[in-house]
């Protein structure tokens, strides 16, 4: 597929820690998304994962996935490897 | 695609409600309606399309369609895609809509907003509808529309959709913009004035459309967000920065992992419970009035062909469909209840990694949940699976699920062959071999999509995320209603199709008729007899005769005609005209030793993986759009289906002798 693209915004945070490895309760700013498939980069910015947002993580499933995130007024539901793409900073 | 321009005045003025999902969209719409509405095509969850029409203040009508919810316009999923081709007049057989209705949930408003914001730099005329006051209030949230309608330059009503608060108003805005149709001045008001982003974006309406390298998207979508942060903040206030929505103990408990999956079984294990002891005596009323009909029609009418043809082939055929009705509706109604109320997104979230590990997306789910009932709707409910591999892995395993349509010959079997003991004096040797049926479909389902995403689909992303919506009680009404146009569909597609099936049936076991001097069965001389002779040297390894092998040819359009195949050759069998249970002659063909307990095991393993259901293949067809699919559908589940017969009865007949 085509859409694998790199995203230059994320170089430059690279020590930062990613959402996949956030602890239930964790409240956490995203910096950055990284590298991801066009579609799902689409999705997750329509949905609000964008930098800037404050999420905090509500729950996670058996081994890790998926993990639930609370923003706005809702719960997402990401997969573990979702998450791995979202850079974060713990609050 | 053929672009519609056609704008003729004679028209209906037509409206698109649209809306993120779970946003009270599909409530407003029937609420506009008086569910009075139309569906096109199967109703998949909210996929399918819905039409109605409602009155327009000062006279006239307009047409309303109902679109599937959707976060973004160019949504990755085939039910995203089909909002913007919708929009933008370039769907096949439909028009353009006049007018937009956004529907935004007041709780969420910064994600519902999101989607507003790209309708307003598509240029769309809208009426912005903010729904759930209701639930807004209690969560502390005050929206103040007098400010956002001025920040977005568009008319905003405040309604509850679920009570009908604020139609009025929502009528009046509508009919208003249809007559003097405007799009908002706010085009691009998120973008900051000086931005460099200015100069890649060529055309307005690029921004929603364009396909954008992933730096552009990240950043479009943080300044959309940052201008929505703001807008929400100046337009509404919240009595507390957060706790506003905190899982309930009821929410972690469902999720949680020590409780979540013994919960989940016995919720599944009362539902399945329901489905076959509720159906039960509606099954046996709605049984035993076909035949009384079919007895009736026979004494009143005089005998001769057509007689024939109404008493053995039409009556018990349409009877067959009407069969299924109980089972099917209670089905749905509790898929409903589940959808209603939020359960099933929790159910995804605990499937979600064992489903992974077979190839499969925690989406599929529900897909192959109702394929228990019908793999019908199952199929059609894969839309809502972004990726194209994984809808295809999906859609190729439902039919697998055993349907409503093959429990009746699991009944009759194991009714007939399988004693009535039980196990440890609490389990009944029946119910565990018909659970056993239902277990060996699934493990089956998990075995084909492990080797269809190893080997066949190519690797493609994935993607789980979604929004989990709030545990609520469920809304009767909309489940009834659910209900409703499940059964009618059923109805609509199978009748037509098991009534001609019967007919061909009843012709080829009724002719030619026998010389009067034969002495032998007479169905053994007619087609069907001789097509089941003719199989009769392929299908002996699996344990079947010639009666089975008709019974098998004639249920490959749809599977529960074997039943009544069997009853028709049995009973064209029978010399004394005493109406007899299928059950209680299969039984005494047991004690006759002509069809024994292997056999109808066998038989039964056949069942469960043999695609024999015509409404399956062309709903195949229709959403793969492929011959090749739907082919290797047929081929692989017949293949499969042969080959486990095949092993059941060799290595049964050699531990059992």
């Amino acid at each position: 597929m085509e859409n694998a693209v790199n995203c230059n915004v994320a170089t430059q945070y690279k020590d930062e820690p990613l959402l996949n490895s956030m602890r239930v309760g964790q409240r956490v700013m995203i910096s950055a998304i990284k590298s991801c498939p066009a579609e799902l980069l689409r999705k997750l910015v329509s949905m609000g994962l964008v930098s800037g947002s404050e999420v905090t993580v509500t729950q996670r499933g058996f081994f890790g996935s998926p993990i639930n995130i609370k923003l706005f007024g809702s719960v997402l539901s990401l997969h573990s490897t979702e998450a791995a793409h979202i850079q974060v900073q713990p609050l | 695609m053929a672009i519609i321009t056609d704008v003729n005045e004679n028209y209906p003025r037509s409206i698109a409600l649209v809306g993120n999902p779970n946003c009270g969209k599909t409530t407003l719409f029937n609420g506009l309606t008086g569910s009075r509405y139309k569906v096109a095509n199967y109703p998949g969850v909210t996929i399918a399309r819905k039409e109605g029409s409602i009155s327009l203040n000062g006279g006239g009508y307009a047409q309303i369609i109902d679109l599937p919810g959707t976060y973004a316009l160019l949504g990755s999923s085939l039910d995203e895609k089909i909002v913007t081709q919708l929009l933008r007049g370039e769907l096949k057989g439909c028009r353009k809509p006049d007018l937009v209705v956004a529907v935004v949930d007041a709780t969420n408003l910064e994600r519902n907003l999101f989607l507003v914001s790209e309708l307003i730099d598509a240029g769309f005329p809208i009426v912005l509808a903010i729904n759930m006051m209701d639930a807004a209030e209690q969560a502390g949230i005050k929206v103040y529309g007098e400010l956002l309608s001025r920040a977005l330059d568009l008319p905003v009503v405040q309604i509850i959709a679920r009570s009908k608060f604020g139609f009025p108003n929502l009528l009046r805005e509508i009919s208003r913009a249809l007559l003097t149709p405007s799009s908002s001045s706010k085009r691009l008001a998120w973008l900051p004035l000086d931005h460099a982003l200015r100069a890649s974006l060529e055309t307005q309406e690029s921004v929603a459309t364009k396909h954008l390298d992933a730096a552009t998207i990240t950043a479009i979508g943080s300044l959309r967000y940052t201008w929505i942060r703001a807008l929400v903040k100046k337009t509404s206030s919240q009595r507390s920065e957060d706790g506003s929505i905190v899982s309930s103990t009821l929410d972690r408990a469902l999720t949680s992992k020590l409780w979540g999956l013994p919960i989940m079984l016995i919720i599944f294990g009362i539902i399945f419970q329901a489905i076959f002891l509720w159906a039960q005596l509606p099954m046996e009323l709605i049984s035993a009035t076909v035949e009384g009909l079919s007895s009736w029609l026979a004494a009143l009418l005089p005998n001769g062909i057509l007689t024939s043809l109404i008493t053995e082939g039409i009556v018990p055929g349409v009877g067959n469909v009407l069969v299924f009705v109980p089972q099917i509706a209670i089905l749905f109604f509790f898929i409903g209840l589940l959808e209603d109320s939020g359960y099933l997104s929790r159910a995804v979230f605990l499937l979600d990694n064992f489903m992974r590990k077979v190839g499969l997306q925690g989406r599929a789910f529900i897909p192959l949940l109702s394929s228990f009932a019908c793999a019908v709707p199952g199929i059609l409910s894969t839309r809502s699976i972004p990726s194209r591999s994984d809808r295809l892995a999906a859609i190729m395993i439902a039919p697998l699920m055993s349907c409503s349509a093959r429990l009746p010959v699991y009944a009759v079997l194991i009714a007939a062959f399988i004693p009535t003991i039980m196990l440890g004096g609490v389990i009944s040797l029946q119910g565990v071999t018909l659970l056993g049926m239902y277990l060996l479909g699934i493990i089956g389902a998990c075995c084909v999509a492990y080797i269809l995403k190893r080997c066949f689909l190519w690797k493609e992303s994935c993607f789980h995320v979604m929004e989990m919506p709030p545990l609520r009680r469920p809304v009767l009404r909309v489940v009834l209603r659910g209900v409703y146009d499940n059964v009618l569909s059923f109805l609509k597609n199978a009748s037509t199709l098991i009534l001609a099936c019967s007919v061909i049936l009843w012709f080829l076991a009724s002719y030619p008729k026998p010389d009067p001097s034969f002495t032998g069965n007479p169905v053994q001389v007619s087609y069907a007899g001789r097509l089941g002779t003719a199989i009769e040297p392929a299908i002996k390894p699996l344990g079947f005769n010639w009666e089975i092998g008709i019974a098998i040819l004639s249920s490959f359009p749809a599977r529960e005609v074997f039943v009544t195949t069997l009853s028709t050759i049995y009973s064209v069998n029978n010399d004394d005209n005493e109406n007899q249970g299928l059950i209680k002659t299969l039984q005494k063909r047991k004690e006759s030793g002509d069809f024994s307990t292997l056999t109808a095991i066998s038989l039964m393993v056949f069942y469960v993986f043999a695609c024999q259901c015509m409404s399956t293949l062309a709903v195949c067809k229709r959403e793969t759009g492929s011959w090749g699919w739907t082919f290797g559908m047929f081929g692989y589940m017949t293949t499969l289906a042969y080959v486990a017969s095949l092993l059941t009865f060799q290595i049964g007949s050699i531990i059992f002798e």
